[in-house]
């Protein structure tokens, strides 16, 4: 096996390897079907109504709730706008949907809460970053394993390089010169 | 022609395409809601003016009803029925070709025990009202979403998007699109089908 091929393998299996494993020991996220969403789960307080935040002995700061609020909303995809966080996107939907953040947070839901909220009604698909867990793995890890290969093939080409002669250095060169040593 | 390096290329270019290959089929728009199978989000809209506070059956379309101060409807209160929730707006050029089959559907099924809501999506009451009424009306009331937040809740990423609720208040289907009467009917028939396996369930 040259060294080319063997890092190649090497990276090859590692990505296969990581994507199998985790999409075995991977736990849903999302609830199963038939249980009820989580709004319906916490109590009065938090439910129907997330215009108002709760009168709360122990209430987050406003700016606590801003900077989290902001941190949250640049990890959802504007629905209208996809290519854009909510947090970014000018779009009234993303206004609409960054006060929803911002009155959970103030609610006293945390990060993952709020982004479970968005995961369990719009899919996925509404987090700029999927989850790396099963296929979605693959996101992640395909250009690391590129990039090693391609740095493998780089190395393996200069290497070659380096043991072939130039065509101006040696005499047997300039008189037609011997073959270059394939290695294969 | 090198047949190692050949099949070595394509140990690298098969799965690769085929990774390509997997998602140029896939429509990015087609997003899978994780919805339906759950108990439909609450909500307590207010009624749109111009429409009418209950579905009508076989009569006449309702003219302007005016607003009165506390009509509104609860989803919760309409446990029981079978609901179906039409996100649309005056801007949507597909809800167009839908509202006939809504407006339909709405006075055909209603003594069956099925319930139809237009819910205004991203838009001002007042478009939606002149929307509606160059519609020729309809038959079902359409709810105003303040700050979408109902839309937010049922996960609503591209109008028209219609939800169907059972009985129970478990979302059995999500519609993409604007509905034909041929979806209508069969999702209509399937949501009254849980109606059916529950009443024989009952003691």
């Amino acid at each position: 096996m040259t060294p080319a091929i063997r890092v190649v393998a090497i990276a090859l299996s590692l990505t296969l390897t990581a994507a199998v494993e985790s999409a075995w020991t991977g736990v849903p996220q999302i609830e199963q079907s038939g249980a009820p969403l989580q709004s319906t789960e916490q109590d009065a307080a938090v439910d129907v109504d997330f215009g108002e935040a709760e009168e709360n002995p122990a209430a987050l700061p406003d700016s606590v709730v801003d900077r989290r609020a902001r941190e949250v909303a640049s990890q959802l995809r504007c629905v209208v706008c996809q290519g854009l966080s909510v947090e970014d996107s000018p779009s009234e939907l993303a206004g609409e949907m960054k006060q929803v953040v911002r009155d959970q947070i103030a609610a006293g839901r945390s990060d993952e809460e709020v982004k479970a909220y968005f995961v369990a009604r719009y899919g996925e698909f509404v987090l700029l970053s999927p989850e790396p867990r099963g296929f979605n793995l693959l996101v992640y890890i395909l250009p690391l394993a590129a990039l090693l290969i391609g740095a493998g093939v780089v190395a393996t080409v200069i290497m070659r390089w380096r043991r072939a002669p130039t065509p101006t250095e040696g005499e047997a060169a300039a008189s037609g010169g011997r073959p270059i040593h394939d290695s294969h | 022609m090198n047949w190692k390096r050949a099949s070595l290329g394509a140990l690298f270019a098969v799965p690769v395409l085929s990774l390509l290959l997997y998602g140029l089929g896939q429509d990015p728009g087609a997003v899978v809601s994780p919805l339906p199978g759950r108990e439909a989000p609450d909500f307590r809209l207010p009624i749109l003016p111009g429409t009418p506070t209950e579905t009508e059956g076989a009569g006449e379309t309702v003219g302007a009803t005016g607003l009165e101060a506390g009509d509104s409807v609860s989803l919760t209160g309409l446990r029981g029925e079978v609901v179906v929730v039409n996100f649309f707006a005056s801007w949507c050029v597909a809800c167009r070709e839908e509202h006939a089959v809504l407006d339909s559907a709405a006075r055909r099924y209603h003594d069956r025990g099925v319930r139809v809501y237009g819910v205004v999506y991203q838009d001002s009451p007042e478009n939606a009202i002149r929307w509606i009424r160059r519609m020729g009306g309809q038959s079902y009331p359409a709810l105003v979403d303040d700050r979408s937040r109902t839309a937010i809740d049922y996960g609503v990423w591209k109008i028209p998007e219609t939800f169907f609720i059972g009985p129970d208040g478990i979302i059995t289907h999500k519609h993409l699109g604007p509905l034909t009467e041929a979806a209508m009917e069969r999702e209509l028939e399937s949501a009254l089908g849980a109606t059916v396996a529950q009443s024989s369930a009952a003691p």
